[in-house]
C-alpha cells in the first residue's frame, strides 16, 4: 500500500513541479527555477525515504521530521503570500497607468474629431 | 459670477456621483474657474453625462482605480494642456465650496507656495454636521499622518487643495485609493514643497455621509501608511 502512495505522490510532485518550471519563461526567474528543482528533488527523496526528514530534523535540533517539513511549509507559504502581494501591487500600478493613458487618449481623440468637424462646418 | 480664472484647472475625481457632481461643477464655474475636469472613475451611473452636461471636461476610466488614481489622471491631463499654472482638487459630493478654492489660489500666488491645503480644523475653518466618530477618527488620522510624514497640518484628509506646476509634475500619486491623502503629505515632506493651509468650510450632508469613505477604511489607511513606511516607498 505504501509503495502505491509513494508512486502517486512522486508522480504528482513531478507533474506539478514540471508544469511550474516549464511555464515560467522569464529569465529573471532563473533562481526560482533552481530553487524549484531543488524542492522537487528534496520532495522525491523525502517521499522515497521518509527517514531522511528525521535525519535533517535532528541535525537542526528538531524532534521529528514532520516538524521540519511543517516549518519548511510555513516559510514557503509566507514567501508566497508576500511575493504574490508585491506582484499584485505592481500589476495594479501597471493597470492604473494603462487606464489613465486610455482615458487621456480617448479625450484627445474626441477633441481632435470635434475640431475637425467644426472646421468642416466652417468650410461648407 | 467672479472674474474668469483660466490659469487654473479644477480636478474633480468622481465615482457614482451623478447626484451631486453637476452641482459641484456649476459651483466651480460660478466661482470663476472656467476649466473644470471631472475624472469619472468607472462609474455605473450617469456621472459622466451629468458632469459633461454641466460644463465640465470629462475623462472616463474604463476601470475604477480609486480617488487617488483618478486625481493623478486629472493632473496628467491638465499638464498636457500646456497653459495651466495651477491645479486644484475638490471632492464631487458637495462637501466643499468652490469659493474656498478662490481664496486658496490667492494665497498660493501671493505667498509663492507650492501647495495650499484646505483645513476645516484651523482657525477660520468650519465643519458642519460631522458625526462624532468621524471627527475622532480624523483627529487620530491627523496626529498619525503628521507623526509619520513629519509635516504639521491641522487637517490631513481633506480633498480640497491647490498646487503649482512643480507639484503637478513631480507628485506622481501612486496610491490609487483614499490612502493618497497620506501619500501627498509624505511627498510634501520628501520633495520639500513649500506648503500652507487655508481655512475651508466642510459640510457633511446625508448624501456625503452615505457616499464618503467608511469609518473602517481608516484602519486600512493606517496600515497602508505604516506599510509604505516599512517598504520605504
Amino acid at each position: 500500500m505504501r509503495i502505491v502512495l509513494q508512486v502517486v505522490l512522486i508522480v504528482a510532485v513531478v507533474a506539478m513541479g514540471g508544469y511550474f518550471l516549464a511555464n515560467n519563461h522569464s529569465r529573471a526567474q532563473a533562481w526560482k527555477k533552481i530553487a524549484g528543482s531543488l524542492f522537487i528533488a528534496c520532495a522525491i527523496f523525502a517521499i522515497m525515504f521518509p527517514s531522511i526528514a528525521d535525519v535533517g530534523a535532528s541535525f537542526l535540533g528538531l524532534a521529528r521530521g514532520t516538524d521540519l517539513i511543517l516549518y519548511g511549509l510555513i516559510l514557503v507559504m509566507i514567501y508566497l503570500v508576500f511575493s504574490r502581494s508585491f506582484a499584485q501591487k505592481r500589476e495594479q500600478e501597471r493597470i492604473a497607468k494603462l487606464v489613465r493613458k486610455v482615458a487621456i487618449l480617448e479625450k484627445k481623440m474626441e477633441e481632435t474629431t470635434s475640431v475637425k468637424k467644426s472646421n468642416k462646418h466652417k468650410k461648407s | 459670477m467672479g472674474k474668469a480664472i483660466s490659469d487654473t484647472v479644477v480636478i474633480i475625481p468622481a465615482y457614482n456621483e451623478a447626484g451631486m457632481v453637476g452641482e459641484m461643477v456649476r459651483d466651480c464655474l460660478a466661482a470663476g474657474f472656467s476649466r473644470v475636469v471631472v475624472v469619472d472613475d468607472g462609474s455605473d451611473d450617469e456621472t459622466a453625462r451629468v458632469a459633461a452636461g454641466s460644463g465640465a471636461t470629462v475623462l472616463t476610466h474604463a476601470l475604477g482605480l480609486g480617488a487617488g488614481g483618478a486625481t493623478q489622471t486629472g493632473i496628467e491631463y491638465a499638464l498636457g494642456l500646456g497653459d495651466v499654472k495651477y491645479f486644484a482638487t475638490i471632492d464631487a459630493d458637495r462637501q466643499h465650496r468652490a469659493g474656498d478654492l478662490v481664496g486658496m489660489r490667492v494665497q498660493l500666488v501671493k505667498n509663492g507656495d507650492d501647495i495650499v491645503i484646505g483645513s476645516r480644523f484651523m482657525e477660520g475653518g468650519e465643519v458642519e454636521n460631522i458625526p462624532a466618530l468621524k471627527k475622532a477618527l480624523l483627529r487620530a488620522a491627523i496626529w498619525f499622518s503628521n507623526a509619520t510624514s513629519g509635516t504639521k497640518f491641522t487637517d490631513t484628509h481633506n480633498g480640497i487643495r491647490i498646487f503649482n506646476r512643480r507639484v503637478a509634475e513631480t507628485i506622481d500619486i501612486e496610491e490609487s485609493g483614499y490612502q493618497f491623502c497620506s501619500e501627498i503629505l509624505d511627498k510634501i515632506a520628501r520633495n520639500n514643497y513649500v506648503y500652507s493651509e487655508h481655512p475651508v468650510r466642510v459640510t457633511y450632508t446625508e448624501y456625503s455621509k452615505a457616499k464618503g469613505q467608511s469609518i473602517l477604511n481608516a484602519v486600512n489607511i493606517g496600515f497602508d501608511v505604516l506599510g509604505r513606511k516599512i517598504i520605504g516607498k
